[in-house]
């Protein structure tokens, strides 16, 4: 800890506010999920090498995509967000925490009802970002 | 010499966020040389594009994911603080350490 301190950062930063917004990112990343649940679950029993790898690849797909609907929303609640959408849409937390909470599910499962549950928070989000610019 | 530590990933694939560097103090600067400079009172690592006169253009390797030169313009030679030298070759376990 001591030495980290002792030895300054060099930033190698975007850090521009770029003021570009949006929730396809978001919604893409959770339908590839889903579809990589549906692939996995026709993949049926797992008895060839090949059977395997595809099966390794769509978990590590799935799990990098529900990662990135993470960031997506992580971006629009810190960064889009504003204290004034706060009174106008008080319910703005609570939708976000559990959108994060369920693409942390997602991660931990193969449940298509968990992927699409997923789904239907990326809408809640949706509808609210779509609102806030009205 | 200097020693510091990587944020961000505008240096990508040269650097990585996290990567503990050594540099030396800036003398003769060409163009491909990885400096740091200081730019808005704070330290930032680009690379050396442009040389003209006393001014220097900087960018990033990671171009789309990097503000340089194209956004504050080319810097004056003498806010060039460093020239990287080497990546410090760090064992995880002592990395992860340090990162706590």
């Amino acid at each position: 800890m001591i030495i980290r301190k002792m030895i300054k950062p060099v930033y190698a930063h975007c850090d521009i506010p770029c003021g570009i917004y949006e929730t396809d990112s978001m919604r893409h990343a959770a339908e590839t999920c889903l579809r990589m649940i549906e692939k996995i679950e026709a993949l049926g029993e797992l008895d060839s090498q090949d059977k395997w790898n595809n099966f390794v690849r769509m978990v590590d797909i799935k799990e990098k995509h529900a990662q990135r609907v993470k960031d997506e929303a992580y971006i629009l609640w810190s960064d889009y967000f504003k204290p004034e959408h706060l009174t106008r849409f008080p319910q703005l937390h609570d939708v976000f925490w559990r959108l994060a909470k369920q693409a942390s599910i997602v991660k931990q499962t193969v449940d298509k009802a968990a992927c699409e549950q997923l789904l239907h928070n990326v809408t809640e989000a949706d509808t609210l970002f779509t609102d806030s610019k009205k | 010499m200097l020693l510091r530590r990587v944020v961000g990933n505008s240096m990508q694939p040269s650097l990585h966020s996290g990567d503990y560097i050594i540099c030396k103090k800036a003398r003769h600067l060409k163009i491909g040389d990885i400096v740091v400079a200081e730019v808005n009172k704070r330290e930032v690592i680009k690379r050396i594009t442009n040389i003209e006169k006393e001014y220097i253009t900087l960018q990033g390797d990671n171009a789309p994911y990097s503000t340089d030169s194209r956004v504050y313009g080319p810097v004056a030679q003498n806010s060039i603080k460093a020239i990287y030298l080497a990546k410090l070759r760090i064992p995880r376990f002592v990395k992860n350490r340090l990162s706590h």
